[in-house]
């Protein structure tokens, strides 16, 4: 899911950069200070993540977890996540410096949307909580995916091709990201429910 | 909030036992003759089948061929004989698909030396003139064949000097180039260090600390 430097056009990096920035700040003003250190500590989680990967056909995929820091970071995932690459660029040479904001972009705002679209199903509770906890999990990686494909339409791989490729490649990492955040979020609902509900802002 | 830290420091230890090098395509090329060898993989053992090759002068950017990996991940491809003639650092940029991307510069130095076809022909022609001069004299009478002979043996020798520079060359390349691929393979093998992975959450909690401080002062 990381692009490399020098495969998008300059105005792609810059649309990127710019929406990466917007979530970037709209996370740090939103973010609640006594949560600095969850932030600090799911975004060292999807620092780890891109270390774990298995072979999948012709290419390996690694784990995103980029759901998950969206379902209990909401917006803050932006900048969990910026950080995130911009570790995994200098320390592992994953993605790239240019790329930064377009990768950001790529895996927050999927996991932003998808905490828009099930947090409030998460707070009911009950046996929808699983389902949507699933969803928030694996759908993500699914939008990532057709994000990085849609940047790639200019080049020569196209469209259709990378987002064949990528889905394909991502399915088996769908389904283990959705069954550890279903873990993750009835753990947290037991032990420590008010991590899941502090984000109930107006307007999220 | 105990509950968290424990889970997820739990997490990390689960990720951080699978560790492994994954998402980055390497790639490493080497001389030999007057043919570069390209190899590129995504990890260890898992190569880019089919992938695209660029070659460009790395100074002005300039494409000078193309071509496509194969099953193995290697490319071969000839020196063109402009670069050969004028040594220049070759750009070989591999695109893996998907956004993945990677490139290795040869540098000039590293063929320059290399003895091209054409001259190799010259010092054939060379030859061949020394023998027809050697030839020549040595059927005429007298004391012009003595005068004639060293300019020949100085033919035949510098004619001699550069095949053996060429086949030595060749016979090195030969010997050196499983080292070389040693040597960059040991290198892309290397992957992350336990001091990266742990130096990047280090750097995660002390910004976190910055922020946390940057608060706290805020509200007094």
């Amino acid at each position: 899911m990381h692009i490399s430097e020098g495969v998008l056009s300059t105005p792609v990096l810059a649309a990127g950069w710019a929406l990466a920035v917007g979530g970037t700040w709209l996370g740090i003003k939103r973010l609640d200070h006594e949560r600095i250190m969850t932030v600090a500590m799911l975004s060292a989680a999807f620092f780890v993540a891109s270390l774990i990967h298995f072979p999948v056909g012709p290419t390996s995929v690694h784990l995103v977890l980029n759901g998950l820091l969206g379902i209990i970071l909401g917006w803050a995932a932006f900048p969990a996540i910026m950080v995130g690459l911009l570790l995994q660029a200098v320390f592992f040479q994953f993605g790239g410096l240019t790329t930064l904001g377009i990768n950001t972009f790529n895996m927050a705002a999927p996991a932003v949307l998808c905490y828009l679209v099930f947090h409030r199903l998460i707070v009911k509770g009950g046996g929808v909580r699983p389902v949507a906890a699933f969803f928030a999990g694996a759908l993500p990686i699914a939008l990532s995916a057709v994000l990085v494909s849609l940047c790639l339409v200019f080049t020569d791989e196209g469209f259709l091709a990378a987002a064949g490729t990528l889905l394909l490649a991502h399915l088996p990492v769908m389904g283990i990201e959705g069954v550890v955040t279903v873990f993750i979020i009835s753990f947290l609902a037991k032990v420590q429910p008010e991590i899941l509900n502090l984000q109930r802002v107006a307007g999220a | 909030m105990r509950y968290l830290y424990s889970a997820l420091a739990a997490l990390c230890l689960v990720l951080l036992a699978t560790t492994a090098w994954a998402h980055r395509v390497n790639v490493f090329a080497w001389v030999e003759g007057t043919d570069v060898h390209m190899e590129s993989e995504f990890s260890r053992g898992n190569p880019v089948r089919e992938g695209g090759v660029e070659v460009h002068d790395a100074s002005t950017g300039d494409v000078l061929l193309t071509g496509t990996t194969n099953e193995t991940g290697e490319f071969v491809f000839a020196i063109p004989e402009s670069a050969l003639k004028n040594p220049i650092d070759l750009e070989i940029v591999v695109n893996a698909g998907e956004g993945h991307r990677s490139s290795w510069t040869v540098r000039a130095k590293e063929y320059a030396g290399v003895a091209a076809p054409a001259t190799e022909s010259t010092a054939e022609t060379a030859a061949e003139a020394g023998q027809a001069e050697s030839a020549a004299p040595a059927a005429a009478s007298g004391s012009t064949g003595a005068a004639q002979a060293p300019a020949a043996v100085e033919a035949l020798e510098v004619a001699l000097e550069a095949k053996l520079e060429a086949a030595l060359d060749k016979k090195l390349d030969e010997k050196i180039s499983p080292l070389v691929r040693a040597v960059n393979r040991m290198e892309m093998d290397a992957g992350p260090k336990m001091s990266d992975i742990f130096g990047g959450i280090g750097y995660l909690f002390g910004l976190a600390g910055l922020l946390a401080y940057a608060k706290s002062r805020k509200k007094q």
